[in-house]
């Protein structure tokens, strides 16, 4: 394994530079002080138990010690969730909840959605934890029902929250990473936060990855067994946020942030036997711009507004003597203008309505063949209530949807209306134990993309939208139990149903998008979490899952594929994190594990991909000194060097490793 | 000198004659008859599923797998035709840009791999087997080294090619040229291998059938939008083009006594595909009428392919997800049986004779 080339020296050496300037700059004027690794974690972390929905989440002091560092290594912890994960550091990673397909996912980036009308999913390779304080992930409608009225529209939301800075004495905070891993990977990464005056904070942080993406992986052919190199995987990625906070106090609070993301990567396409040949090429290059302002309005009223600006372009090429001129590009470039008003009322100490209207213009400009170039308003209208005592929370919310399409070229897809409500409650059974009985319908409705409308030959503008309706029932406890410190374990049965789901229907010469299928969805998720201390400086934080989904396709009776597991989603899946903090060397350790799947809808054993399981060590520990906190920590990735795919033919990388130095003051 | 000429005309006719395929034992005391039919499977693009099942026409038992059980490899991804040509068995693997050559059991005797090209359909002229390669060639490989021995630019992607009338007829479909699909037919020198003419057709030609006359049947694809599939024949004497039937036809396949079997669909509003099985006579040049007459029903084809022998027709079907169903029928329309082919997207039938 190749550690080091002359890119990684060079990526090394910009660390080193940043951090020697920085260093250079803050002596004399920061009190270079120590970091308290808790003060960092600003926000609790909702509690698994007390919510009338499945709340899952890992904060900033998880991510530290489980060792984990791309968004998607948080997501796959959670229960409930399949990620498509097309391999290696550039590979396409999108999350579906309870197998209703990534589209009914939402994504949002400090209480703001993440939009891509053109394929409605978002790329979670598009983020890394390194700024990040908390990701939660909500299935069904959540109980914090003040927030915009896009985050009531979909089935599950995976909420981002970047790290908001605090100070103390000093009025700068710098914190500097660099990280090595396999496979050619270079990594640095630097954060800045000052202090301006005492309304105003800013911080700024960026990171630049690049990698080869050269891994070893094992191709079996038939009886035959060779050892190969997946070709053609670099990547080269730059990321980072600027962020403005004011805090006016009685006048409220202001943030604005600016985003952007460059990628540059090959795609290594699938293995193909006998054909190593692989060219295709993608860029991104995606920003946003978001301004949020939240105040309070006397005791009963508060109103939160946002404004947000988003711009995204992409490029793909392949090269290939069978195109014309030996080539093919594609461009594609999104706007999207973004306004949301959510305003909260407190009826009583017990009783609160939030009412959001989210209007926000989506358009798509593309190179391909009869592009209509459309354009898209949306309006979102949220009511919600909730009354919340001691033993009972009760939350109930009704979204309006309407939305108006318009073409350039040939027919627009019609406006739509349509309501869908949902509402869960939570009980506690017994005045003095915590055990809660949680019981949720959500009923969601899922515009067609661009791409199921409009693309070349493919879309169609006479769909419908897709539906779903999610039913849940839980039972959660929490508490102490005999040598366990704090313990909590949720059980959630559920019941989906999605109608008129969007798919692909080839006919003889080309694919059509038709709302043709129906897919049952039964399954089950288990949650448990428990700590022990050992004495002052020792303590063992365990946490697992379980989760079986039962996803077929009733579409069709007559069909071979009647009753069949839809394709990658696993029967059984499971997740063990347990990590050890004790004064020497903080341990984490990750398990993941899948069972068998189908790559296609017919449950035939040339379909079948082997189940995995990917065992994950990290180890870290901090050093004080001259008031620096300096980190080292590094992580074995897949220890058993588990050849695996997550998606047919797309090998995930065996065993690797990554070492991270980190200094903070 | 004349000796001279005698003995190099000898040369050349006992080089032809080694480069030529043996042919089987011909007995004409025993009738032929069909002994096994191979069934192709193309699979899921991406997927590796490629795979090769027989049939046994007479215990109707069908075996799956043979490829990958005779050779411990899989067949790769997208199998895209096959030609049995004397002991000799050839099939070309889009995706995986590679023919294998294999005796009739399906044991591999060569793997034929050009560099950046991938194999489309075979004909054979004169002892030697010819491939299009969508990259825009037309190759000719030599029967015993199993090489490509030669190989011409013909237009953009071609797919099928046949003979008649001692050319090679080539139907460049541009399909990877979307909107501006493919306009022409390429005709080609077999001997040396270059292009003589290109003929103007409907867009994006792709399967071509001759009948016993000499007439080439070229099916055009059409834009799957406005234009139709559009069957047109092509004198192989004067290379005139006509248009023969106003029925839209996806793809046809030459069945006994100069009968056409063809495919016709069409979408309806809702994007449902439509399809309908007629026969054409190409003696008397016209559609004869509708070719199941047993009151089966037929949807989602996918290939025809006809028995050299029996006359019998194989009309495979695909819903391109699930293992395609292959019904086979009697030349008059008469359903003889169906059975599945273990593989996604059947994409034909080959069939073995005991000649």
């Amino acid at each position: 394994m190749r550690l080091f080339s002359w890119k990684g020296v060079f990526a090394t050496a910009v660390g080193l530079f940043l951090s020697a300037a920085v260093f250079a700059q803050s002596e004399d004027t920061v009190i270079v002080r120590t970091l308290d690794e808790s003060r960092v974690v600003a926000t609790a972390k909702p509690s698994s138990t007390l919510q009338t929905t499945l709340v899952q989440a890992v904060d900033h002091s998880d991510i530290e010690r489980l060792g984990m560092h791309e968004l998607f290594e948080a997501v796959r912890s959670f229960a409930g969730v399949n990620i498509r994960d097309y391999g290696g550091i550039g590979g396409i990673k999108t999350v579906s909840i309870r197998s209703l397909g990534s589209q009914h996912t939402a994504v949002s980036y400090d209480g703001l959605a993440i939009s891509n009308v053109q394929s409605g999913q978002v790329d979670l390779s598009r983020f890394s934890l390194d700024n990040i304080e908390q990701v939660s992930l909500s299935i069904g409608q959540s109980d914090n029902i003040f927030q915009t009225a896009r985050l009531f529209a979909s089935a599950g939301a995976l909420e981002i929250k970047t790290v908001r800075p605090q100070f103390d004495d000093a009025p700068v905070n710098i914190a500097m990473k660099m990280r090595f891993a396999s496979f050619g990977t270079y990594n640095p990464y630097l954060m800045y936060q000052q202090r301006l005056g005492r309304k105003w904070a800013m911080s700024i942080n960026g990171d630049w990855l690049t990698s080869k993406g050269e891994y070893p992986f094992v191709q079996q052919n038939g009886s035959a067994t060779t050892t190969l190199i997946r070709k053609n995987g670099d990547v080269n990625n730059v990321r980072g946020d600027v962020n403005l906070y004011g805090d006016f106090g009685r006048k409220g609070t202001l943030t604005l942030k600016g985003n952007y993301y460059y990628s540059e990567r090959g795609l290594p396409g699938s293995v193909v036997l006998y054909n190593e040949d692989a060219r295709e090429r993608l860029w991104d290059r995606n920003a946003f711009a978001q301004a949020r302002y939240e105040v309070s309005l006397g005791e009963k009223w508060a109103l939160q507004s946002s404004l947000k600006y988003s711009y995204a372009w992409n490029r793909y090429m392949d090269f290939n003597e069978k195109y014309a001129g030996g080539q093919v590009e594609d461009l594609y470039t999104q706007h999207e203008y973004y306004g949301s008003v959510a305003t909260r009322y407190q009826l009583s100490e017990k009783i609160h309505f939030t009412l959001a209207e989210d209007l926000f213009l989506n358009t798509l400009d593309s190179s391909i063949p009869e592009c209509p170039f459309p354009s898209r308003w949306t309006s979102l209208t949220a009511l919600a209530g909730q009354y919340k005592d001691a033993r009972l929370t009760l939350t109930g919310s009704l979204l309006g949807t309407m939305t108006s399409e318009k073409v350039k070229t040939g027919t627009a897809a019609p406006s739509r209306q349509r309501l869908s409500p949902a509402l869960s409650l939570s009980y506690k059974i017994f005045s003095d134990r915590n055990i809660r009985v949680r019981v949720s319908y959500k009923n969601v409705y899922r515009i067609p993309t661009f791409n199921d409308l409009y693309y070349n030959r493919v879309g169609n503008v006479n769909l419908k939208p897709e539906r779903a309706s999610q039913y849940n029932l839980g039972v959660t406890w929490s508490g102490q139990a005999v040598v366990i410190d704090y313990a909590n374990i949720s059980v959630d049965g559920y019941y989906n149903r999605v109608k008129d789901k969007i798919v692909a229907i080839p006919t003889l010469f080309i694919w059509k998008m038709m709302n043709m299928g129906e897919v049952a969805i039964a399954g089950t998720d288990i949650n448990l979490s428990a700590t022990k201390r050992f004495g002052s400086d020792m303590e063992l934080i365990l946490s697992g899952n379980y989760s079986y989904q039962y996803a077929v396709n009733v579409s069709d009776p007559e069909s071979k594929t009647y009753k069949h597991q839809i394709p990658y989603t696993p029967r059984h899946s499971g997740n063990v994190n347990l990590s050890w903090i004790n004064r020497w060397v903080n341990v984490g350790y990750l398990l993941t594990m899948v069972g068998d799947r189908y790559a296609l809808p017919q449950n035939i054993e040339a379909n079948r991909i082997d189940g995995y399981a990917e065992h994950t060590f990290s180890f870290n520990r901090t050093f004080e000194f001259w008031g620096i906190d300096l980190r080292l920590q590094a992580e074995v990735i897949n220890l058993t060097d588990c050849m695996y795919d997550v998606i047919q033919y797309y090998p995930m990388p065996g065993r690797n490793y990554r070492l991270t130095i980190q200094i903070k003051f | 000198m004349k000796k001279t000429f005698l003995l190099t005309a000898m040369i050349c006719a006992s080089i032809l004659f080694v480069s030529c395929e043996k042919e089987p034992n011909i007995d004409p005391e025993v009738p032929e008859a069909t002994t096994g039919v191979f069934v192709l499977n193309s699979g899921n693009f991406g997927s590796n599923d490629a795979s090769l099942a027989q049939y046994n026409p007479d215990t109707k038992v069908v075996t799956y797998g043979v490829f990958q059980s005779v050779n411990g490899q899989k067949l790769g991804d997208t199998a895209q035709d096959m030609l049995i040509y004397g002991s000799k068995m050839y099939i070309a693997v889009y995706n995986s840009g590679v023919i294998f050559v294999t005796d009739r059991s399906g044991k591999i005797l060569k793997e034929i791999k050009e560099e950046g090209r991938s194999p489309r359909y075979f004909t054979t002229y004169k002892g030697n087997v010819f491939v299009t390669y969508y990259e825009g060639y037309l190759a000719k490989i030599d029967t015993t080294s199993l090489s490509v021995m030669a190989s011409v630019k013909v237009g953009d992607n071609p797919e099928q090619v046949k003979a008649a009338n001692g050319k090679l007829y080539v139907a460049n479909s541009g399909g990877m040229h979307y909107p501006n699909y493919g306009k022409t037919v390429s005709v080609v020198n077999p001997a040396v291998m270059a292009v003589t003419k290109t003929l103007s057709v409907v867009d994006n030609p792709a399967n071509i059938e001759v009948d016993s006359k000499g007439d080439v049947y070229l099916v055009s694809l059409g834009n799957y939008a406005d234009i139709l599939g559009t069957l047109q024949k092509i004198d192989s004497q004067t290379d005139v083009v006509t248009t023969v039937s106003n029925l839209p036809v996806s793809f046809i396949t030459m069945g006994l006594n100069d009968k056409i079997y063809f495919v016709s669909s069409q979408y309806d509003a809702s994007w449902n595909l439509i399809a309908d099985y007629y026969v054409y006579d190409a003696l008397t040049e016209t559609v004869t009428g509708k070719f199941i007459t047993d009151g089966t029903s037929v949807s989602g084809p996918y290939s025809i392919t006809a028995d050299p022998v029996t006359g019998n027709v194989y009309l495979g079907t695909s819903d391109y997800v699930s293992t395609g169903d292959m019904y086979i029928f009697s030349a008059n329309g008469v359903l003889i049986n169906k059975f599945d082919t273990g593989g996604i997207n059947p994409i034909g039938c080959y069939f073995v004779t005991n000649k």
